[in-house]
């Protein structure tokens, strides 16, 4: 009996190992998981196509080489993947939205007062679209450097101006 | 003479057995504490496998950039959750992965097997608590502990390797201090430690089934172990 019991635990134990942490088909990102989810959905876009993933951000303009405007969700950032974006380090999204989005307010300022939005929505595609934007020199445009930013396109489902942001942080780290 | 006259004889004849079951009962109860404390060594190197076994330390910001445990890397790899964002099983395995795919796979396997070793090794003290067999499972427990000992040098090895993956270039800012370190390390040096526990008990067992060998046919004293009985 005591043998039996003891085979019982060891199996349980390996189930329940081997059964955790699946990954759900909708994906919140929160003050605490924003930078690391981000970071990982822009790794491996391929395995988070068609989830639903919801988060708050900001708005914010990028320009390319061309003059091509792109209207982003994003957060401020120190480090990480793909996140340094011209005189900014920003992490986040291009947005497609049928709908208007709100113009970006504030957006390399170091501070909270932005234009705050909660998305829904999901990747357009597991393609990282390379954005060739002019460097920076401090708070110079270098018109003689010209870096790629790699960003993922978002389909935007549901978008919601956030009036209270006083809990939410512009800048975010790992 | 003394201690001649304390061996326990079963002959026939000669002078009548003293009976030291109750002796021989207590010193068998101390070597089940010793087994007892072999199952909560395996507790706590199980416990270990929560410590850093790649982390990426920073001294920019005097901590780590990203870190993995024992418990992130082998729930990776019976799930493949190697690009999850669940942080609380996985750690941040995921960005390991996406710098070091090698390097973490090799990690997670050897991660595996560790645990899996362990758990044996849990469960065959556990069987040794129970049924209170020293010599078999003494032996099996120091080469349990052996193989764990070589299994967490080698997640040692493969977690600091990962530096060479050129990881540091993305998180370190061209900082040269930054680097990629390993504890695991330390479950390795205390698996070393907990042989101890095993071999004392072997070496006691032994002595109390010496103690209790029954004399020889022709009554002469039991020979000990390294002794011979010329004078």
């Amino acid at each position: 009996m005591k043998k039996v019991l003891c085979i019982a635990l060891v199996i349980l134990l390996l189930f329940s190992l081997a059964s955790c942490g699946g990954e759900s088909d909708r994906i919140d990102l929160t003050e605490q998981t924003f930078f690391y989810g981000m970071t990982t959905i822009q790794m491996y876009p391929e395995d988070y196509l068609g989830k639903v993933i919801a988060f708050d951000c900001f708005t914010y303009r990028l320009v390319d080489v061309e003059g091509k405007e792109y209207l982003c969700g994003v957060r401020k950032c120190s480090a990480g993947y793909g996140c340094k974006c011209g005189k900014d380090s920003v992490i986040g999204f291009i947005l497609d939205y049928e709908g208007a989005i709100p113009e970006p307010r504030n957006q390399s300022a170091d501070t909270v007062e932005k234009t705050w939005i909660h998305l829904e929505g999901s990747l357009a595609s597991e393609e990282i679209e390379n954005i060739r934007i002019y460097g920076y020199d401090g708070d110079t445009v270098n018109y003689d450097r010209v870096e790629f930013v790699p960003f993922c396109r978002f389909k935007v489902s549901s978008l919601k101006v956030i009036e209270d942001y006083s809990n939410l942080n512009y800048y975010v780290t790992a | 003479m003394a201690k001649r006259n304390n061996i326990q004889r079963r002959t026939t004849k000669g002078p009548a057995p003293i009976d030291r079951s109750g002796e021989i009962a207590s010193k068998r109860k101390i070597l089940r504490l010793f087994t007892l404390a072999s199952l909560l060594m395996v507790g706590i190197l199980l416990l270990m496998m929560l410590t850093e076994w790649a982390a990426i330390y920073n001294t920019d910001i005097s901590g780590n950039e990203v870190e993995i445990s024992g418990f992130n890397c082998a729930s990776a790899a019976l799930s493949d959750g190697y690009k999850s964002i669940d942080q609380e099983t996985y750690g941040d395995i995921a960005v390991f992965n996406y710098h070091a795919k090698a390097y973490v796979e090799r990690l997670s396997v050897v991660s595996v097997i560790v645990l899996f070793v362990l758990i044996v090794h849990g469960v065959i003290a556990l069987f040794g608590l129970i049924t209170n067999k020293q010599g078999v499972f003494n032996i099996l427990s120091i080469i349990f502990a052996l193989a764990e000992a070589g299994l967490f040098i080698a997640c040692h090895v493969i977690g600091v390797s990962i530096g060479d993956s050129g990881i540091l270039t993305t998180y370190c800012n061209d900082n040269p201090a930054c680097s990629v370190q390993s504890q695991a390390i330390l479950p390795a040096l205390f698996a070393i430690l907990s042989i101890a526990l095993p071999v004392v008990a072997l070496i006691r067992d032994n002595k109390i089934e010496a103690e209790m060998a029954p004399l020889p046919e022709n009554n002469k004293e039991p020979v000990q172990v390294g002794k011979t009985n010329r004078k």
